[in-house]
């Protein structure tokens, strides 16, 4: 195990350099430093200077990714790539262009993030689950084939949509729920309860009837005739053989969101102006914020990774049959 | 010449899209293992009535990538033509698109949303809501013709649409007829008791539906703003069926961005394994790792640099909001190939272990030879169902991304951006809801058409599901 | 007479769903009393298996029991609510399934899924359970009961499998057991484990056993009475000594030669021409007549009354029908037959195959060969741990040498996991071996660079175990024949053309059928489509990697006719690799016997069959169920399963489950000792 989760953090080291240098290519490689301090600074009539100004405030006035004019590590160490993409590596993602530090902006930032998604998650995942059992145990009947066709027509209807009819319905309609904001303590409740909800409802389509799909596919496997011929009930063949089986396929797609979950969503929390780290990235995109976006892909990568190595984890956890060596 | 052909980067890839797709299609009629599905996707009537949705889109989006400019004046070498590309579209719906009106005005309304000063004909001014340019202008008194008038051209509407069906359902029935060489009265019987291999009945049932949604829309269009105005005063329903084209153009240039790269990488992977695998691997597991709608915001956030320091490049609005449609559809190319990638490739692992690659390994086959003949062939009903399967997500991710404000251009039209705008309209009071609710609908009916016809398809091509993969005899 | 446990009255079961219902059973009766075993046997697709799954009530989802009653000695379970169903299933009904490896649940513990059906239908709880699960896999015969309880299914082998499902099946000491297929999956060691199993467990608890099987040979080991199944219908019954004495439907009797050991003087095998038909059409006459080479007119316009011929043994067929039933019988008898059973006579005389010459002088200076390999290893590294480094070696093929005659047919044989396959894939170079040589005729094939070996596969071709797997499903019959000789670039396309109809022909398919799409094929037709491909391009060698084990009984004799056919004519030669000796005594001049990745005795065939030295090449022979109970072995049972080949036993390989084991056995590996005219024995006890 040990061993395992060694090899597999050595591993994410290649990955996150891949990420890096992709970023960098993006950012630095697609258009010179000089273009977009052009555009920062506002169309053609700019001068040199304050061109130069830009760059230097930035650090982007070093070249690539070898200094021919240090001497020493510095040839390598004083250049745009290093302080400014493989420093990253030590989660120092330098300063916005609001002059604030990304990383303590994103320390404080993850918490409304994470109020917000953690519930969408688990109540979600118990939520389809549950309904996805339902259909299952309700197979080729009625119940199952109209629930299908709600998924279907649930999955259909983008999430842009339930935002804004939550928020008209149950805000402006019916003033149930504040239409958006944020509290502290426990007034955060009120806020959160309806992005929860429509969280939870937007992604109920796809999800239940994707986990409705593996649920079927392990009810026809044989070792669920088997269970029938000891006389099992059929609720306890669905929640002790297939549900246990069926958890293997389902992790697979689980696990590896949950550290994500810090990122925050980004419609959601901009429609409810829900100071997190998804509205955080919004805005840098709107006010083309490249440190703030490089610092979100980066973080984003890591936690992608982190997540995978968590599926394999889980993995031994429900199936036997996988060991981690 | 009249007008003089506009050719966008998009057209040209929609139309050679469009062209390999009947290519294939006469490719595989010929042979019977490859039109079985076909046939069975013939006989899903879920699928063949949500093919006549999908059929009217396409068109709408086909007519809509034909462009050309309009010859304004001169002769010969000296012709001159219009700034402003159209397209074939455009000159069909006719003076749908050109009737503007000042600002906001709800559907079928003869007077605008907001009240405004107006000044009369005796130089007094009054507060009250203008008459429209074009909506309803051929009532003298609005007030006591307006509803008589919407009526009855509604009803004309309806007759429209019955006569269309009626010849359609004719049609249909007279083609049935030639077919099975039987007389008329019996096919039609044949059809309306669901004997028919193909469902004739679903297929004109959701016609008549179509048909009865759009004749009356139609006809009162000729009128009216069927569906209101938005804030420039454009015509909705002429905004919403330009959606269309962008909507289509996402979900399958995309899919031609993404198709090349999975299917080459993820059989090259399976075939070979060894280094070429873990390079492919990981390759798509670094770029899977980054979020995806921030590589896509990224990768947009620069190329408006691009585009705000390089105008020169760029001589239309219509070619600036195309090459940058162009760049979405290839930047979401990129970002979604991995899934079928991996697919391919585990199912490859599987495929070249099957007895019939050895079989041909022992006869010192080619690998090249191999992946052509054994192995693209066998994966080919994944790539189908992936495309299909694609297709309505990417449709919806287009407007969170225009909503985002790293989708197509902001002054595209396209689902994404009218929702985009109906956000501020939705806080206005009284509200403007029409703008929200056409893109609602027609988005609605493109996804869920496209979610069911995924559905078919997939019923149909996967052994999984349909139990061919071994028949006993 | 005592009430039967079961009886089933005009059972019909339907599959619906596809364009028309499958009538998969169609009025089958039978009755099955107290302690007794009654076998149900027909070819794949007969309906035995819906037959059993419908008494239970477990049909699939699209299966409707149409009509038909199943009577539990008073319990009429098709009138019972599904509630009350459960409480037969496991109590009073125990099932167990062919595929042990898919029927338990894999990731739930041995003693969770035994301990369930205890749960379930006793009052037992907690240790109680535990206590009754350890003595139930103690009666299944699984050694170290209690440790094997905290196990999963990944971590035990086909047999424990199986015995692990018996325990589960016998937890509440059911009435009736319904075993399905149950040593199909298994190698024959295993099997004849499982069998004396069940038979001994339904000695100790006199359970009534309804066997499912295709294997006339199991049933005539363990059943007391046979029914024959043919497209949905019972068609004969009898007793066990009356069905193999004198069987009376002409397709039984078709059956029972077509077995490989039944051969008749000739060296041909009786075949049953055709397929079973499709069983979504109706029948008017009798479902057999198509094939049937005693038709007569009104065969196909009525269907066949049922016929009790005695009170023991009844049958489906117009034949006796009217007349004294004995006459009737005899009437049918084909002439080649005698009293004792037409079809288990073992063929005194088989002709001397045109190799013999080769067979018969090992030592003496040898005879051109075909092949030669030598000391051929085929190692497959475990790696494991932080930089992947090898930690152990499967040693799949171990010093493997063997030689192959002009025209010979050497066959391989071998329980699952010995490597026979990997052998004939490194020979052909699918695999790399390790280390060794191969010759073909002169030539080296491992100095070979890759152009000129692609040149040299043309004189070696295969012949895979699935018809279902081995063709692309993609391509049409002519393409899939062509395939080798466009490889090799041989003729023009007119001449490639008119070869493909030659081979369909050759291989007693017709030339029209060459546009067509294998799925349009039956397993046979398929499996003679792969041999046509294989012999297009000429091979000298052709290696038959269980070419048979995927079919029926009656299409197997198909093909193992059409192979001796074609070695008589194009003078070919066999690797033929198979774990069935009934099927290595009707093809082979030679036989290998593969143990762990080693050859351990080989030399001419009936040397072999009839004077096998090595203990383990006995015990295989004593395992192997036989119809004629003259020509069982005197039973050698063998003890445990085949080791891992990544961790094989010290010195002989066998030791640990050979009877005969001495000191020196653990320690050293044997020498080779030759015991007779190319008799070849690697065994300590033979110096």
């Amino acid at each position: 195990m040990t061993a395992y989760l060694f090899r597999r953090i050595l591993y994410v080291i290649p990955i996150l350099l891949g990420v890096n240098l992709i970023t960098f290519a993006l950012f630095f490689f697609v258009n010179s430093p000089d273009d977009m301090a052009r555009l920062a600074l506002g169309g053609k009539r700019v001068t040199e200077e304050s061109i130069e100004r830009w760059k230097r405030d930035k650090g982007y006035d070093k070249p690539h990714f070898y200094n021919d004019a240090a001497a020493g590590t510095d040839r390598f160490t004083d250049t745009i790539f290093f302080t400014r993409s493989a420093s990253m590596f030590a989660l120092d993602f330098g300063v916005a262009d609001d002059g604030r530090d990304i990383a303590q902006e994103i320390r404080t930032r993850m918490w409304p993030s994470l109020a917000i998604a953690v519930p969408t998650f688990v109540v979600g995942l118990a939520f389809y689950i549950t309904f996805a059992l339902i259909l299952a145990f309700f197979r080729a009947t009625y119940v199952d084939v109209s629930g299908v066709i709600v998924c279907v027509a649930a999955m259909s209807i983008s999430s842009l949509f339930y935002i804004i009819g939550g928020q008209y319905l149950i805000s402006k309609l019916w003033h149930l729920a504040p239409i958006s904001g944020f509290g502290e303590g426990v007034s955060a409740l009120k806020f959160l309860a309806l992005p929860v909800a429509i969280g939870i409802v937007s992604s109920a389509g796809a999800n239940a009837r994707w986990y409705r799909t593996i649920f079927i596919e392990e009810i026809n496997k044989d070792y669920v005739r088997t269970a029938r011929a000891k006389g099992l009930s059929e609720l306890r063949v669905l929640f002790r053989h297939v549900l246990h089986n069926a958890m293997i396929p389902i992790l697979t797609g689980v696990v590896v969101i949950i550290p994500s979950l810090f990122l925050g969503s980004l419609i959601m929390e901009s429609f409810f102006s829900i100071p997190g780290l998804g509205s955080y990235t919004i805005e840098a995109i709107n006010n083309q914020d490249y440190g703030i976006v490089r610092a979100m892909v980066f973080l984003g990568s890591i936690l992608y990774i982190v997540g995978l190595i968590l599926t394999d984890v889980a993995y031994t956890l429900v199936d036997p049959r996988v060991r981690l060596d | 010449m009249p007008f003089k052909p506009v050719v966008l980067w998009t057209d040209a890839l929609l139309f050679l899209l469009l062209a390999s797709a009947i290519a294939f299609w006469w490719h595989a009629r010929a042979r019977p293992h490859l039109r079985r599905p076909w046939t069975k996707l013939a006989g899903s009537s879920r699928g063949m009535a949500s093919l006549v949705f999908i059929g009217f889109f396409l068109v709408v989006g086909l007519l809509d990538s034909v462009h050309f400019r309009e010859r304004i004046a001169g002769e010969g070498s000296s012709q001159q033509f219009a700034a402003q590309t159209r397209s074939l579209l455009d000159a069909i719906v006719g003076p749908l698109g050109s009737r503007t009106e000042k600002t906001y005005s709800a559907p079928l309304a003869t007077h605008l949303f907001a009240k405004e000063t107006v000044e009369l004909a005796d130089g007094a001014r009054v507060r009250t809501y203008p008459r429209l340019r074009y909506g309803g202008a051929h009532l003298s008194d609005p007030a006591s013709e307006w509803q008589a008038d919407v009526l009855r051209t509604a009803i004309a509407g309806l007759g429209v649409a019955a006569i269309l069906w009626n010849v359609l359902a004719l049609a249909v029935t007279a083609l049935v007829a030639r077919r099975s060489q039987r007389s008329f009265t019996r096919s039609w019987h044949a059809i309306w008791h669901g004997l028919e291999a193909v469902p004739w009945r679903a297929i004109l049932c959701s016609a008549g539906v179509l048909i009865l949604l759009l004749a009356p829309l139609a006809v009162l269009s000729t009128k009216y703003h069927v569906l209101g105005t938005d804030k420039v005063g454009q015509d909705v329903f002429y905004l919403t069926l330009k959606s269309i084209r962008t909507g289509l153009l996402i979900a399958t240039l995309s899919t031609l961005v993404m198709l090349p790269l999975a299917t080459a990488l993820g059989i090259m992977a399976g075939y070979f394994r060894g280094w070429v695998d873990d390079i492919i691997q990981y390759v798509y597991t670094t770029l899977n790792s980054i979020p995806g709608v921030l590589l896509i915001a990224a990768a947009v956030l620069m190329l408006q640099v691009y585009m705000g320091t390089h105008p020169e490049v760029f001589d239309t609005i219509e070619q600036r909001q195309d090459l940058r449609l162009l760049f979405l559809c290839l930047i979401l190319g990129v970002t979604s190939w991995t899934g079928l990638c991996r697919l391919l490739r585990g199912e490859t692992l599987k495929l070249r272990e099957q007895e019939y690659v050895q079989a041909a390994r022992a006869f010192g086959v080619s690998h090249v030879s191999i992946i052509s003949r054994h192995i693209l062939p066998n994966v080919m009903h994944i790539i189908l169902i992936a495309v299909v399967m694609d297709f309505s997500g990417l449709v919806l991710a287009e407007a969170v991304l225009s909503y985002v404000g790293v989708g197509v251009d902001p002054t595209m039209t396209s689902f994404g951006n009218m929702i985009n705008a109906a956000r501020l309209e939705m806080a206005r009071e009284p509200m403007v809801w029409w703008s929200l609710a056409s893109a609602f609908v027609f988005m609605l009916m493109m996804v869920l058409s496209a979610n069911l016809f995924a559905d078919a398809v997939r019923d149909a091509f996967d052994p999984r599901v349909n139990g061919n993969g071994r028949e006993h005899a | 007479m005592p009430l039967p446990l079961l009886q089933v009255r005009d059972l019909s079961t339907w599959l619906v769903g596809g364009e028309a219902p499958v009538r998969a059973v169609d009025g089958v009766s039978m009755t099955i009393n107290r302690g007794e075993t009654y076998a149900l046997v027909g070819e794949s697709g007969c309906g035995k298996s819906l037959t059993a799954l419908s008494i239970a009530r477990l049909l699939p989802q699209n299966g409707r029991i149409r009509s038909g009653t199943a009577r539990l000695g008073e319990t009429e379970l098709f009138d019972l609510a599904e509630t009350r169903m459960r409480e037969v299933r496991g109590r009073r009904i125990g099932m167990i399934f062919q595929e042990p490896g898919t029927s338990l649940n894999p990731v739930l513990s041995v003693g969770t899924q035994i301990g369930e059906v205890l749960r379930r239908h006793t009052p037992l709880r907690g240790v109680a359970i535990r206590r009754r699960c350890v003595e139930l896999l103690e009666a299944v015969g699984i050694p170290d009961a209690d440790r094997r309880l905290d196990e999963f299914p990944f971590q035990l082998s086909g047999g424990i499998k199986q015995r692990v499902m018996i325990a589960a099946a016998l937890a509440c000491d059911p009435e009736l057991l319904i075993a399905d297929e149950p040593t199909t999956a298994l190698d024959v060691t295993i099997q004849a484990q499982v069998l004396a199993l069940l038979g001994k467990l339904q000695a100790e608890r006199g359970m009534s056993i309804l066997l499912i099987t295709h294997d006339l040979a199991v049933v005539a080991q363990t059943a007391h009475k046979v029914g024959i199944m043919y497209a949905g219908q019972i068609i004969e019954q009898a007793t066990r000594e009356q069905f193999f004495q004198k069987p009376a439907h002409p397709y039984s009797r078709k059956l029972l030669q077509s077995l490989p050991s039944g051969a008749s003087g000739n060296g041909e095998l009786a075949v049953i021409r055709g397929s079973v038909p499709s069983m979504t059409r109706l029948f008017a006459g009798c479902r057999f007549a198509q094939r049937c080479d005693l038709r007569e007119p009104v065969c196909d316009s009525r269907m066949p009354p049922w016929v009790q011929l005695n009170d023991r043994h009844g049958v489906r067929c117009v034949r006796y029908q009217d007349s004294v039933p004995v006459a009737g019988a005899d009437a049918l008898k084909p002439d080649h037959a005698d009293e004792s059973g037409p079809a288990v006579t073992r063929p005194v005389s088989m002709p001397v195959p045109e190799a013999s010459p080769s067979v018969a002088t090992e030592r003496s200076p040898e005879p051109p060969s075909l092949l030669r390999a030598e000391g051929l290893k085929v190692h497959f590294p475990i790696r494991r741990g932080l930089f992947k480094r090898t930690v152990a070696t499967l040693k799949a093929v171990d010093d493997v040498s063997l030689r192959i005659g002009y025209a010979e047919c050497l066959a391989l044989v071998g329980e699952s996991g010995c490597g026979k396959t990997t052998v004939g894939k490194s020979l052909l170079r699918l695999l790399a071996p390790t280390a060794g040589r191969v010759h073909l005729e002169d030539v080296d094939l491992g100095s070979l660079d890759e152009e000129q070996m692609r040149a040299r596969r043309k004189d070696l071709q295969i012949v895979f175990q699935d018809p279902y797997a081995s063709l692309n499903p993609r391509m049409r019959v002519a393409e899939l024949v062509e395939e080798g000789m466009r490889a090799f670039d041989l003729g023009n396309a007119a001449w490639r053309s008119e070869r493909v109809d030659e081979l369909l022909s050759r291989v007693g398919l017709s030339a029209q059928m060459k546009s067509r799409y294998p799925h349009e094929f039956s397993g046979g037709q398929r499996q003679r489509i792969a041999i046509a491909r294989a012999l297009a391009v000429d091979p000298k060698l052709l290696i038959c990697d269980e070419p048979t084990s995927a079919l029926d009984v009656s299409v197997q004799a198909q093909i193992l006719n059409l192979l001796k056919d074609l070695q008589r004519r194009l003078r070919i030669s066999y690797l033929f690799i198979t774990h069935d000796f009934s099927v290595v005594e009707f093809l082979a001049q030679r036989i290998a016997v593969m143990y762990l990745g080693r050859i351990v005795e080989w030399g001419p065939r009936d040397a072999v069959l009839n004077h096998p030295r090595h203990p383990y090449t006995r015990a295989l022979l004593s395992a192997v169920p036989a119809i004629d109970e003259s020509k069982r072995r005197q039973a050698i049972r063998l003890e445990g399963e085949l080791p891992s080949p990544a961790n094989p036993p010290s010195g002989c390989h066998f030791h640990p489950r050979c009877a005969q084991a001495s000191d020196e056995c653990r320690r050293v590996f044997p020498e080779q000792r030759t015991v007779g005219e190319g008799h070849v024995v690697v065994c300590h006890l033979y110096r």
